[in-house]
C-alpha cells in the first residue's frame, strides 16, 4: 500500500472514528480532535474540567471505538501504587505449592481512564511515571511490559481542591495534551438533554484495533516539517524559557519554568498528526499553532506574581504566539 | 520531475513579479525615510544654527535613499525558497510550497508532497498576488512633504550674535575672494619684475586665499591684513624713493599717460582725419557750443511759427530766415557743413514748415557731431602737446616710454652708420642737452655721457651699444615703476579689505566708500564735505588742459626727506592729568566718516594692533604732518591694554 493510500485511509478512519464519538459526545470537537491526535501520536491525555461535562464518557466512548483492552481506576486518596500496578500474591499451584505470582493491575489495559487523577497522593501519582514514559512496569524487581498500544487518559477536576493533591511536574510533562473541558453551549446542551433522556441506547462500532493505531502512529512519525515550520515550534518553546536571550517580556514576568523538550516534540507530533487529519502531506504553522495551547498549557510552571493576578499559563502563551514570528527572517509581506 | 519543473516556473514568476513590487515599496519607503530625514534637518535648520550644507546633504541623502530604496529589491536574485514561503503564506497554502521544494529530494514523500502543490498551483496568480497599489508610506510622504514646504516659508531662529558672525564670515570670504582675484588680474596684466615684489604679491595672494576658505577669524584676518599691508608698504618706499619713478608717477598722471609709440602714429593719423573732415577752418570747440545753443533756440522759437488762423507768423518768419541767414553764414566761413541749414531755409521761405522743422533737426545732429569730432581733435592736440619733443624732454617729463623707444631708434641709426655729418651733431646735440635731465634716472645717465663721449670720438658703434643699454635700463626703471602700480594697487586693495573686515561692510561699501552722487548720506556723525552730495554731480565732462597754469607762489607740499620734524616750543605734547567732571558735558569732536551702528566685538588687544599698524603705516608714508610724527608714536605707542 502506498503511502497516499494510508494517508487516505488514516484520514477516513479518523473521520469514522471522530462521528463514532460524536454520536455520544455532543459538541467538544476540539476536545475529541485533541483526544485523538494524542492517541495517533501515541500521547497521554489529561482532561480538565468541571464535573459532568463528559470526561469520563469521552473516554468510554473512545475505548468503545476502538478495539482496545480498557480498563479504568477512580483515583481516591487511599488508592496505593500496587492498586494500580498490580503485586505478587501468594498463590496455590495444583500441585499444593505455594508460589508468589504477580497479579496484573488495572494499568495493564490498552486504554486506562485515570478518572479524577489528582484525587490520589503523589506517591500514588507517581506509580503512573514509569508506565506512561516506558510504558513498562517494574514490580518484585521485574520489568513488564505493558499493552501495545497504550494510552493514559486521565481526568481532573479543577475546583474541588479540598483533598486534591496537585500533580507533579514530572506526571504533568509525560502528558501529550492537557485539554480543558469547557461548558457545553445552548445547542449542545439541548442535544445532550435530548440524547440522553430518551430512553435511546446509542450503539458505538468498533473502528479501529491496537495493530491498526500502531501503524498510524508510524505514518504520523513520517510525515515531513519544512525547516522553517521546525524553527518557528523551536523558538516558541525557546520564548517560554524566562530569564534566557529568546524569552519574551512575559515569560520573564510570569513564568518560572518553561517547556522541557518534550513540549518541542509534542507540538511536532501533534502537528504532524493534525496535517494527517486535515488530509496534507506536510506540517503547517497553523497545525503547530493549534497545538500549542494542549501541548504546553500544563508544561509551563507560572511564578507567584502570575498567580497573584491570576494569569494562567493559557494566556502567557498567546502573548508568546502574537510575538513570535512565524517567518523569521522571511518577509512576507506584499 | 514535471511537477517540480511546473512548481519551480511558477515560483520563479511570483518571485520576479515579487521582486518588482518590493522595488515598488523599496521606492516609497526610501522616498519616505529620506523625506523624513529631509524634515528633520529641516526643522534642525530652522532652530538652530547648523550650516546649510547639512541641508544640502540631507537632500542628497534623500535622493540617494529613494534610489537605494527599490534598488536594493531591484537587484536581487530570485530566491525560490523565500517566494515558496511567500506564496504559502499569501495564498494560505498551508506550506505546500515550502514542503515541495525542502523534500523534493525525499523518494516518496518527495513525490507526494510535489504533487499535493502542483494541485495548487493554479491557485497561484501572481498578478493578484502583487498588486501595484500605493503603500502607506506614499501617504505619509506627501504629509511629510507638505510639512516641509509649510516649514520652508517659516523663517529659520538665529541669534543675533550668529547672524552677525554669519555675515562676518561672508564678509572675510568675499573679501579673501577679491583679493584673489584682484592679485591675478594684476599678476596677469603686470607681472612682477622684481622678487621681493613678486613675493609681496604671493603673500597677498596667500592671505587671501586663507580668508577666502574662512580659515581665519576677524581679528586675525585683521592682524594678518595689516602685516601683509606693512610689508607692502616697505616695499612700495623703497620704490618710491627712487626720483625716476617719481617722475614716471608724475607722467602717469597726465594727458598723455594713454599715448605710447606704438600709438603714437595712430593718434597722428586720426588727428589729420578729424581735421579733413571739419576743415582747414575747424573752429573750436566752444564756438561750436555757442552756435548749438543758437540753433535749439531757433528750433524752440519756430514752434510758434504756427500762426491760430492756420498760416504762418509773418514777422517771426522773417526774423528766423534772418536770424538762419546769418548762422547759415558763419557755418560757412567756420567750414561747417551748411546744406541741412540752407535746405530749412529755402523750406522756410516756401513756407513748409514740416520739412523746414526736419531740416532743422538734422543741422543740429551735424552740428553735434562736428562738436564732438572738434572735442576729440582737441583732446588728441593735447595729448600730443604732452609728449615730449626731444630726449631731454621726455625724460624731463618721466616719458620713460618714449625716452626708450627715442634711444632705440637713435641707437639703431648709429648702428646703420648712414647718418650724415649734420645728423649726428644733432643727435650729439640731443644726448648732451639730455644728460642732465637723466640724473634721476641712474645709470642711465652714465650710459648717455658715454654714449655722447664715444660719438664726439667717432666710435658711432659704441655710442649705439651705450644708447642700447641705457635704453635697456630705462625699461628695467619702466618695470619697476609697474611694480610700483603694483604695489600702489595693492595697497588699496588691502586698505579695502581691512575696512571691509574691519567695519563688517561689503567690498563694495568699502571700495566706495561714502555716497554715491545723487544718493543721500546715512545716518550718524556729519562729514565736513558737502552732504548734500550736488558737488559731485557736476563731473567734468570734458578734460580741461591746466598744464600751463603755473602758480610759483605756492610751493609744493609732497612728501620730502627733511628728516623728523621737531615741534615749535609751544607745540610741546604735555599729558592732561585730572579727572572727567560727572556733571559737566563730554567733551565730542565730530569726526568725517562713516557712521559705526551697533555694539564692538572686537577684541581690545585686537583693535590696538590695527590701530598701531594704521598709525605706523600712516607715519612710515608720511601722510603725519612732521610737527605732529612723535606726539603720534608715542601716543600709540603707549597704547595697550
Amino acid at each position: 500500500m502506498s503511502i497516499e493510500e494510508k494517508i487516505g485511509l488514516f484520514r477516513e478512519d479518523y473521520n469514522r472514528l471522530k462521528s463514532e464519538i460524536g454520536k455520544v459526545i455532543v459538541g467538544h470537537e476540539d476536545i475529541v480532535d485533541g483526544t485523538l491526535i494524542a492517541v495517533f501520536a501515541g500521547g497521554h491525555v489529561l482532561l480538565e474540567g468541571v464535573p459532568g461535562l463528559g470526561k469520563t464518557l469521552l473516554v468510554r466512548t473512545l475505548s468503545q471505538a476502538l478495539n482496545l483492552s480498557f480498563n479504568r481506576i477512580q483515583f481516591t486518596p487511599d488508592l496505593m501504587p500496587a492498586d494500580i500496578l498490580g503485586t505478587n500474591l501468594v498463590v496455590e499451584t495444583q500441585e499444593g505449592r505455594k508460589v508468589f505470582e504477580f497479579q496484573k493491575g488495572p494499568i495493564f489495559a490498552h486504554l486506562v481512564l485515570a478518572d479524577e487523577i489528582n484525587r490520589a497522593t503523589p506517591k500514588t501519582q507517581s506509580a503512573m511515571l514509569e508506565a506512561m514514559q516506558e510504558k513498562s512496569v517494574t514490580a518484585g524487581g521485574e520489568i513488564r511490559k505493558l499493552a501495545s498500544p497504550f494510552f493514559v487518559l486521565a481526568t481532573q477536576n479543577p475546583i474541588d481542591q479540598e483533598g486534591t493533591y496537585p500533580l507533579p511536574e514530572a506526571q504533568l510533562d509525560r502528558f501529550f495534551f492537557k485539554l480543558v473541558v469547557t461548558y457545553p453551549s445552548g445547542d449542545e446542551l439541548t442535544e445532550v438533554i435530548n440524547r440522553t433522556t430518551d430512553g435511546r441506547k446509542i450503539e458505538v462500532t468498533e473502528i479501529l484495533d491496537g495493530n491498526k493505531i500502531c501503524e498510524y502512529q508510524e505514518l504520523v512519525r513520517q510525515v515531513p516539517v519544512p525547516k522553517h515550520v521546525r524553527d518557528y515550534a523551536v523558538r516558541l518553546i525557546l520564548a517560554t524559557h524566562p530569564q534566557t536571550e529568546t524569552a519574551e517580556d512575559i515569560t520573564n514576568q510570569y513564568l518560572r519554568f518553561g517547556s522541557s523538550p518534550r513540549g518541542a516534540q509534542t507540538l511536532i507530533l501533534a502537528a504532524k498528526a493534525r496535517a494527517l487529519t486535515e488530509g496534507r502531506f506536510n506540517v503547517s504553522f497553523d497545525d503547530i499553532q493549534q497545538s500549542i495551547l494542549p501541548a504546553l498549557r500544563h508544561r509551563l510552571i507560572p511564578n507567584f506574581e502570575a498567580e497573584a493576578e491570576g494569569i494562567t499559563t493559557d494566556h502567557v502563551l498567546h502573548e508568546i504566539e502574537a510575538k513570535v514570528d512565524r517567518q523569521a527572517g522571511v518577509s512576507t509581506r506584499s | 520531475m514535471k511537477d517540480r519543473k511546473l512548481v519551480e516556473q511558477k515560483l520563479m514568476h511570483a518571485g520576479k513579479r515579487r521582486r518588482w513590487q518590493q522595488s515598488w515599496m523599496g521606492l516609497w519607503k526610501g522616498f519616505f525615510w529620506g523625506a523624513l530625514l529631509w524634515l528633520t534637518t529641516l526643522i534642525v535648520f530652522k532652530l538652530f544654527p547648523v550650516p546649510f550644507e547639512v541641508l544640502a546633504w540631507s537632500g542628497v541623502a534623500w535622493v540617494t535613499m529613494t534610489i537605494i530604496g527599490p534598488a536594493r529589491s531591484l537587484f536581487k536574485p530570485v530566491d525560490l525558497g523565500e517566494t515558496a514561503q511567500w506564496v504559502d503564506d499569501q495564498c494560505e497554502l498551508k506550506e505546500r510550497f515550502t514542503a515541495a521544494l525542502e523534500f523534493q529530494e525525499r523518494e516518496t514523500w518527495g513525490n507526494i508532497i510535489l504533487k499535493d502543490a502542483k494541485h495548487f498551483i493554479e491557485q497561484v496568480k501572481p498578478r493578484n498576488l502583487v498588486c501595484f497599489k500605493l503603500p502607506s508610506a506614499a501617504k505619509w510622504s506627501v504629509f511629510v512633504l507638505a510639512v516641509s514646504v509649510g516649514l520652508g516659508f517659516a523663517p529659520e531662529y538665529r541669534t543675533e550674535a550668529y547672524t552677525e558672525k554669519e555675515r562676518e564670515e561672508a564678509i572675510i570670504k568675499n573679501t579673501g575672494k577679491q583679493l584673489v582675484t584682484f592679485i591675478r588680474q594684476e599678476i596677469k596684466k603686470r607681472p612682477p619684475a622684481l622678487k621681493p615684489t613678486e613675493s609681496a604679491m604671493a603673500d597677498v595672494a596667500e592671505l587671501g586665499t586663507q580668508l577666502s576658505k574662512g580659515k581665519l577669524e576677524r581679528g586675525n584676518a585683521l592682524r594678518e591684513l595689516a602685516k601683509v599691508t606693512e610689508k607692502l608698504k616697505k616695499e612700495h618706499t623703497s620704490l618710491d624713493r627712487k626720483p625716476a619713478l617719481k617722475r614716471m608717477q608724475k607722467a602717469a598722471r597726465t594727458p598723455a599717460e594713454s599715448a605710447s609709440p606704438k600709438n603714437l602714429n595712430a593718434m597722428q593719423k586720426r588727428m589729420d582725419s578729424l581735421k579733413q573732415q571739419m576743415g582747414e577752418n575747424a573752429t573750436s570747440s566752444s564756438d561750436l557750443q555757442e552756435m548749438q545753443r543758437k540753433l535749439d533756440q531757433l528750433k524752440q522759437t519756430a514752434s510758434g511759427l504756427q500762426s491760430p488762423e492756420g498760416g504762418m507768423n509773418e514777422a517771426l518768419k522773417q526774423s528766423l530766415t534772418q536770424q538762419l541767414g546769418e548762422m547759415a553764414q558763419k557755418a560757412a566761413q567756420t567750414g561747417i557743413s551748411t546744406e541741412q541749414l540752407e535746405a530749412a531755409l529755402a523750406n522756410l521761405t516756401s513756407g513748409d514748415l514740416e520739412k523746414f522743422l526736419k531740416h532743422l533737426g538734422d543741422a543740429q545732429i551735424d552740428m553735434e557731431k562736428t562738436a564732438q569730432m572738434s572735442s576729440e581733435l582737441q583732446n588728441l592736440q593735447m595729448q600730443m602737446d604732452q609728449i615730449g619733443k626731444n630726449l631731454a624732454e621726455q625724460l624731463e617729463k618721466g616719458q620713460a616710454t618714449f625716452a626708450r623707444q627715442n634711444l632705440i631708434d637713435k641707437s639703431n641709426k648709429l648702428t646703420s652708420g648712414q647718418l650724415s655729418e649734420e645728423e649726428l651733431q644733432k643727435m650729439l646735440k640731443e644726448l648732451q642737452n639730455a644728460i642732465p635731465e637723466a640724473a634721476d634716472y641712474g645709470i642711465v645717465q652714465d650710459f648717455l655721457k658715454k654714449a655722447s663721449k664715444q660719438m664726439q670720438q667717432g666710435d658711432e658703434a659704441g655710442a649705439a651699444k651705450s644708447l642700447q643699454t641705457a635704453a635697456d635700463e630705462l625699461e628695467n626703471l619702466m618695470d619697476q615703476f609697474g611694480d610700483m602700480q603694483s604695489l600702489m594697487a595693492s595697497l588699496e586693495n588691502l586698505a579695502t579689505a581691512k575696512m571691509s573686515v574691519g567695519n563688517g561692510m561689503s567690498w563694495g561699501q568699502s571700495s566706495k566708500p561714502g555716497f554715491k552722487p545723487g544718493g543721500k548720506p546715512g545716518k550718524g556723525v556729519g562729514t565736513w564735505g558737502e552732504e548734500g552730495g550736488t558737488w559731485q554731480n557736476k563731473l567734468p565732462q570734458q578734460a580741461a588742459d591746466n598744464s600751463g597754469v603755473t602758480r610759483p607762489e605756492v610751493a609744493g607740499k609732497g612728501p620730502t626727506d627733511r628728516g623728523e620734524g621737531e615741534l615749535v616750543d609751544g607745540l610741546t605734547s604735555t599729558k592732561i592729568k585730572g579727572q572727567f567732571d560727572s556733571s559737566a558735558p563730554m567733551p565730542s569732536i565730530t569726526l568725517k566718516g562713516l557712521s559705526i551702528k551697533g555694539q564692538s566685538r572686537v577684541e581690545f588687544t585686537e583693535s590696538v594692533t590695527a590701530a598701531q599698524a594704521d598709525a605706523q603705516s600712516a607715519l612710515s608714508q608720511q601722510r603725519v604732518p612732521r610737527a605732529y610724527q612723535t606726539t603720534v608714536r608715542d601716543y600709540f605707542d603707549e597704547l595697550g591694554p
